[in-house]
């Protein structure tokens, strides 16, 4: 049994990190990873299915996520064709991890999208497999891995999801 | 009387191709009846298209499904280690037979009147058989198979049976394929990156050396500069974009430089395939690159004449190391669909689908052109290399060329 007070650090830990990318505040979503020492990937399902080791996103190391605002801020401004996302997240398993005071979180996540035009469509549908430390003060994301049913994504991924 | 609708008079015969050659009609872009016409004459036509890399099925008995525009293929390394292709559909009404994208199988059945097929396509089993029509023979009714050749692992098929034997039709186009499949093409699959863009799939496939240093910001943030290269142009409408890179100097702009390592290059002391650094276009389709240790096949696969699903397929060298391995891996978040580099290609290729009824009603290729020129010579950065395959495209669409 998962104490009340610790799910209710895990959902809000889970409700910054969607309110930061709906936001489009990079440095939100970094500062729900748990600073120099967090993972981050989006891996396509047909890939856990065939045994593949390629992640769509694949950010290894803290450096990795830094990295990666810097390419969206730095390099691929101007030239990308905006979108609006909103996140639907809904926490469906919660158990504690080997580590002290961390867990293994299972979440079903649906990820809309509105296009230039005004169009809304599904960005991605799947399932953020987390590792989160909660701790005194606050919870924070260890690992966080977006397992992609929709493996064939209808869009180029600009934001992560 | 009957008259073959065929033989109707098509308005596309008269169809006013410009008469510059480094102009191309921008509606051949959404046009539908020019994309059904492509059906018939360019995708059924006397043409190779890569269907699939050993690496996809490299076991016996494993099988890759895949599409030539809308006809959808079955490719089955059968048990005695021999690639074939079919199409993916039950001899007797069309089903299609294989739905997996992937898998390992020595029978594929199909599920409406359970007739059964082989690994090398042949019909072994049909329920009833005692009460078919009179002469029904087994023999008669396999799937129906289509050509298949293969160069470096690299799986090619063709709808056509006057198209040329495959070493012909990529004469030209070795060393390129060479440097881009890490030498002799013994790969290994890491997985795809699976997208979709909102445009014909002819913008996919019109690479060219000019705009790769303009869009692509990040080769100028990161003081990445092409060494010495070459782009070859064959006869057949292919296109070799070939340069020597040195390893990048850490310029500060990444946290984690290793992104960019040239390990390969590196291990290599510069020299051979895997120093090298490649963009490959094999019409009409397929694109095959190697920017440092990432070799990526890219299946542009058309799906309507205004939307293409691009299948990039990441592999690596079978004889890497653990290290190369996960190094190649990690390097994927360099070039991609929504990877540092190329996810910008995207964005251009929609836009110019959304602007085709402009004016001028041509696009035109302008750097490193001139009238008359021989169209198989073209500088590392021109854009002129796509025109040798936009002729042949003319001539086999049947497009007369106006006056000029």
């Amino acid at each position: 049994m998962v104490a009340h007070d610790v799910l209710r650090r895990i959902d809000e830990l889970q409700l910054s990190y969607i309110d930061a990318l709906d936001s489009k505040d990079l440095a939100g979503w970094l500062g729900t990873f748990q600073e120099n020492a967090a993972e981050y990937y989006v891996i396509p399902i047909e890939h856990i299915e065939q045994d593949l080791p390629l992640s769509l996103l694949h950010d290894d190391c803290y450096a990795r996520l830094l990295d990666r605002v810097s390419f969206i801020e730095k390099i691929w401004v101007g030239i990308y064709e905006d979108y609006q996302m909103r996140h639907f997240v809904q926490r469906v398993r919660v158990r504690a991890a080997d580590a002290p005071d961390t867990y293994d979180v299972k979440s079903n996540v649906s990820v809309m999208y509105t296009d230039n035009d005004g169009h809304a469509h599904v960005l991605a549908v799947g399932t953020y497999e987390d590792r989160v430390h909660v701790g005194e003060a606050q919870a924070r994301f260890v690992r966080k891995r977006v397992i992609l049913d929709n493996f064939t994504t209808p869009r180029y991924i600009v934001y992560p999801l | 009387m009957d008259m073959p609708l065929r033989s109707l008079p098509d308005p596309l015969d008269d169809y006013p191709w410009p008469a510059s050659e480094n102009e191309v009609p921008k509606e051949v872009f959404s046009r539908d009846d020019i994309y059904q016409r492509e059906l018939v004459r360019l995708f059924a036509g006397p043409v190779w298209h890569v269907a699939a890399h050993r690496a996809e099925l490299p076991g016996r008995n494993d099988f890759k499904t895949t599409w030539i525009a809308n006809t959808p293929i079955l490719v089955v390394q059968g048990a005695d280690g021999v690639v074939r292709a079919f199409h993916n559909a039950c001899s007797h009404r069309g089903v299609m037979l294989e739905t997996r994208r992937r898998g390992h199988a020595s029978e594929f059945e199909c599920p409406y009147h359970r007739w059964l097929f082989d690994d090398q396509g042949r019909l072994r089993a049909c329920p009833a058989e005692k009460d078919f029509v009179p002469g029904f023979d087994k023999a008669d009714n396999g799937l129906a198979q289509v050509r298949c050749e293969e160069f470096l692992g690299l799986i090619f098929v063709t709808l056509n049976t006057a198209t040329p034997p495959l070493r012909e039709y990529l004469k030209g186009l070795e060393p390129g394929l060479e440097t881009v499949l890490m030498g002799d093409g013994d790969c290994r699959l890491l997985g795809y990156h699976k997208t979709v863009i909102d445009a014909n799939w002819k913008l996919y496939r019109d690479n060219d050396g000019y705009h790769t240093p303009l869009l692509h910001k990040a080769f100028t943030w990161l003081n990445w500069q092409g060494g010495k290269g070459s782009q070859i142009i064959t006869e057949h409408g292919h296109l070799a974009v070939t340069a020597d890179l040195k390893p990048l100097s850490d310029t500060g702009a990444l946290r984690d430089p290793s992104l960019l390592e040239f390990k390969a290059a590196i291990r290599a002391g510069g020299e051979g395939p895997q120093a090298k650094t490649a963009v490959i276009v094999v019409s009409p389709g397929t694109l095959i690159s190697k920017a440092l240790d990432l070799p990526i096949i890219r299946y542009a696969l058309p799906k309507g004449v205004d939307r293409t699903e691009i299948h990039w397929t990441f592999i690596a060298h079978r004889n890497d190391d653990p290290e190369m391995l996960q190094h190649r891996i990690r390097q994927a978040n360099m070039m991609g669909p929504s990877a540092m580099i190329s996810l910008e290609d995207a964005a251009v290729f929609n836009r110019a689908q959304k602007a085709t009824a402009t004016q001028p009603p041509n696009t035109r290729f302008v750097k490193g052109y001139r009238p008359g020129m021989d169209l198989t010579a073209a500088g590392q950065n021109d854009e002129v290399g796509n025109l040798a395959w936009w002729e042949l495209y003319r001539r086999q669409m049947g497009f007369e060329r106006g006056a000029a």
